[in-house]
């Protein structure tokens, strides 16, 4: 069941109200079986892969915070592989599989191991890592086991954000549900503000894009230079929209219901360094990592060449848990690539910025991130590595001759299937209402308006949703991982 | 919660109001006599008009641009009518339409595009509204859920913003057909040097469309009608690297599903050359029109010896 679909908005109308409706101790039951049925809506029998995972962690909670000694760790480690197993068998395995069968063919070689015919269960990176949060959270003492298993088989599965996050941490989730929610006008009314505002940039910004990024990157051969760069340029935001408008929707979800989900973006295209793109994209994500991979692995506490070789190893990583595809490894690669080096060249970027000013203009700083992420972007997109470098290549090789024909008058830009002057007017806006959201407080502004003139905002983006929203169940991005 | 309640249910009303009176209030501009889905009624009274020894061709447009009939008639000894129109009928459109066309003796060959298939196909419900507007009898052909009557008030209403401009197009064109139900227009026409509509393949889950040719099936056995599938033509370059492991699966789950219809062909017999396609992937030129043409013969040939 996709957030932007007519079946969520009667789901999310009859279990919001029934959720109020219910008294506080059977609240937990609503929405467990209403995550269970949230989740059967795409692939009903791998509701059985999160019931085993469930299953094993509930108990390994427990044990762990029984047991002393090596059995805790025994106990984390059961938990560990159930969980990585699951994402082997689904995710990786046949990714594994024609890396192997390909290095085999190269010696001649049949085929070692059969192809598993199995789809990808929606957003299992998502649950498997919030269910390893929480038995990392209990081994380190951080969190104490739950005992009711309800209420744990609903951290793992709450609803809103089962699919594509945000990723919560025990500590953050768990003991809400225990809590007793009342209704609350300005909290509700501030949640389906947030889901309207979700869903725009999700169905009007995002999906319009996505109709120039799809014509271009389905067939990048057949487009001029000019295309790929807005086409790769237009994936930024589409990405951007699509999942914020996600997590926007899943929190706001929440938040009717009186959860708190922790925020996931923070406006990311005005980092001004990609270390720093890394605490506002997919915050959840970069938190988890950073609190499970990078620290363990001795974070910054170390000499400075296993330093960068762990700032590497957590981007092959996050790369690889996007998705089981070289492209996801590259552009993680890259992405790593682009820390190390930016922490290698920062005395000598700095002193060059101050002699040519450049410290004095922040959106450069901002430009070049985004140039640079855009250009990572361009693997994360492509169906294949031959796609990613075809683009890359062209776009490079290729501005020169754009340039030549702009001042030579000749023709540089092609139709994409639809108008290109509207995603830039929408793009402009998003960022416009960024910005005065950021800096002007616009939304504390808005609610002292009158009434009459908020309906009306509230009703031109309602129409403007519906007249040039794009409802083609185009699934979220973030799904697929 | 009154307070919340009242504000939200005026709202709703607002907008649900708005949404349904410009819907009601809108309407389509066409021409029976050059629109391309008028072909319906044609290709109907085609099939219609024969007696026997009858093969129907089912599918999407790659029927209409992509065979010629004339052809299979003077190599077997069958009468065709193409009922391939447009692949966003749906499935259960053209299925529902040959099952109520068909009789005793026929020959069906279904030939629908592979999205067909896919239980994440959506129809396209505008489409299927104006097919209704134009030939009311198609309305026995699909029957919309609420949820899509919902969505076919809601895209009216947008059409009455952004109509889709009136134009005649000259090879989407119902005066383009021949007598069997064959679009000629294309033709003579330049093909694309880039073909259109590349779409990758979604994950094969093939549940509603095994339900609906498990049904058909069963009917053309009571009405003593043979069916078969055969596989739609497609460019090399969307098969091999991009969707051939979905579309073979594909394959490999209808056989095993479908196991009351024969099989006649392939997707890889049918993966032809890009140059042999006119503007979209499925849509054949004048010279793999005639391949394909001659391959479908042959595969006919040997399954109805």
């Amino acid at each position: 069941m996709l957030f932007n679909s007519f079946q969520f908005l009667v789901f999310f109308i009859v279990v919001t109200s029934l959720y109020f409706a219910l008294p506080y101790k059977n609240r937990w039951f609503l929405l467990l079986v209403a995550s269970c049925y949230f989740y059967m809506a795409f692939v009903p029998i791998y509701i059985l892969i999160l019931a085993f995972t469930i299953v094993i962690d509930y108990y390994a909670g427990i044990f762990i915070e029984n047991a002393h000694g090596k059995k805790r760790k025994l106990w984390l480690i059961i938990s560990l592989i159930a969980n990585i197993g699951v994402l082997a068998i689904f995710k990786y395995y046949n990714f594994l599989n024609d890396n192997l069968a390909f290095l085999m063919h190269g010696f001649g070689l049949k085929d070692p191991i059969p192809y598993l015919n199995i789809l990808l269960p929606v957003g299992l990176s998502f649950h498997t890592f919030q269910a390893m949060s929480y038995t990392i959270e209990v081994y380190r003492g951080h969190q104490n086991a739950e005992r009711h298993f309800g209420i744990y088989a609903l951290y793992v599965m709450f609803y809103p954000q089962l699919v594509a996050g945000p990723i919560e941490r025990p500590q953050n989730l768990l003991h809400q549900f225990r809590e007793k929610y009342d209704f609350d006008y300005d909290r509700v009314t501030s949640g389906l503000r947030l889901m309207l505002w979700g869903l725009f940039k999700k169905v009007v910004i995002a999906d319009r894009l996505a109709i120039i990024v799809d014509t271009v990157y389905n067939n990048p051969q057949a487009h001029l230079t000019s295309s790929l760069i807005i086409a790769t340029v237009f994936f930024a935001f589409q990405i951007f929209c699509d999942f914020s408008g996600y997590s926007d929707m899943a929190i706001g979800a929440a938040k009717v219901m009186g959860f708190k989900l922790m925020n996931n973006f923070n406006r990311p295209y005005h980092a001004k360094s990609v270390s720093e793109f890394w605490t506002r994209w997919h915050i959840s994500l970069s938190t988890w990592f950073k609190d499970y991979l990078y620290i363990p692995l001795g974070g910054n506490r170390v000499t400075i060449p296993r330093w960068y070789l762990n700032i590497f190893i957590v981007f092959l990583v996050s790369g690889l848990w996007h998705g089981a595809n070289w492209t996801f490894v590259i552009w993680g690669a890259l992405h790593g690539f682009y820390i190390i080096f930016g922490r290698l060249t920062e005395s000598y970027r700095q002193k060059l910025s101050k002699k040519l000013w450049l410290h004095k203009i922040p959106l450069f700083a901002s430009l070049t991130t985004f140039f640079l992420v855009a250009i990572a972007w361009i693997f994360f997109r492509a169906d294949n590595l031959s796609i990613a470098i075809y683009i890359v290549t062209h776009i490079f090789t290729g501005f020169p001759e754009m340039l030549q024909n702009l001042f030579g008058g000749k023709q540089i830009f092609e139709y994409l299937g639809t108008n290109k002057l509207w995603p830039i007017v929408l793009i402009v806006f998003l960022e416009s209402v960024n910005y005065l959201q950021d800096k002007r407080q616009l939304t504390t502004k808005f609610l002292k308006l009158p009434m009459a003139l908020r309906w009306s905002v509230y009703f031109l983006l309602v129409m403007v949703i519906l007249l040039t929203g794009v409802f083609d169940d185009r699934q979220f991005i973030y799904f697929q991982f | 919660m009154r307070k919340f309640l009242i504000k939200s249910l005026v709202f709703l009303l607002l907008i649900s109001t708005v949404v349904f009176g410009f819907s009601i209030t809108f309407k389509r501009k066409y021409d029976l006599k050059t629109d391309y889905l008028a072909t319906l009624i044609d290709k109907e009274a085609r099939l219609n008009s024969l007696d026997s020894n009858r093969l129907i061709l089912v599918g999407g447009s790659n029927l209409a641009f992509g065979v010629n009939s004339a052809m299979i008639e003077n190599a077997l000894p069958l009468k065709v009518a193409n009922l391939g129109l447009h692949a966003g009928l749906s499935l259960t459109f053209m299925i529902n339409e040959a099952s109520s066309l068909m009789k005793k003796g026929d020959i069906v060959v279904l030939n629908p595009e592979y999205p067909l298939y896919l239980d994440s196909f959506d129809p396209d419900i505008d489409l299927i509204q104006f097919a209704n507007e134009l030939y009311p009898a198609s309305k026995a052909y699909y029957h919309f859920s609420v949820e899509e009557m919902l969505k076919g008030r809601y895209e009216k209403f947008k059409k009455f913003f952004q109509p889709d401009p009136f134009k005649v197009d000259s090879v989407f064109n119902r005066e383009g057909f021949n007598k069997y139900g064959d679009n000629i227009r294309h033709l003579t026409r330049k093909p694309l040097a880039h073909l259109i509509d590349r779409k990758p393949i979604n994950p094969i889950e093939v549940t509603k469309a095994v339900a609906l040719l498990e049904k058909f099936s069963e009917k053309c056995q009571q009405k003593g009608v043979k069916v078969f599938i055969t596989y739609p033509p497609y460019p090399k370059s969307e098969y091999v690297g991009k969707n051939k492991a979905r579309i073979d699966a594909l394959d490999v789950q209808l056989r095993q599903k479908t196991t009351a219809i024969n099989f006649i062909d392939k997707p890889s017999d049918y993966v032809f050359p890009d140059s042999l396609f006119y503007d979209t992937i499925y849509h054949l030129n004048k010279y793999g029109r005639e391949i394909r043409t001659k391959m479908l013969i042959e595969d006919l040939r040997s399954h109805l010896k």
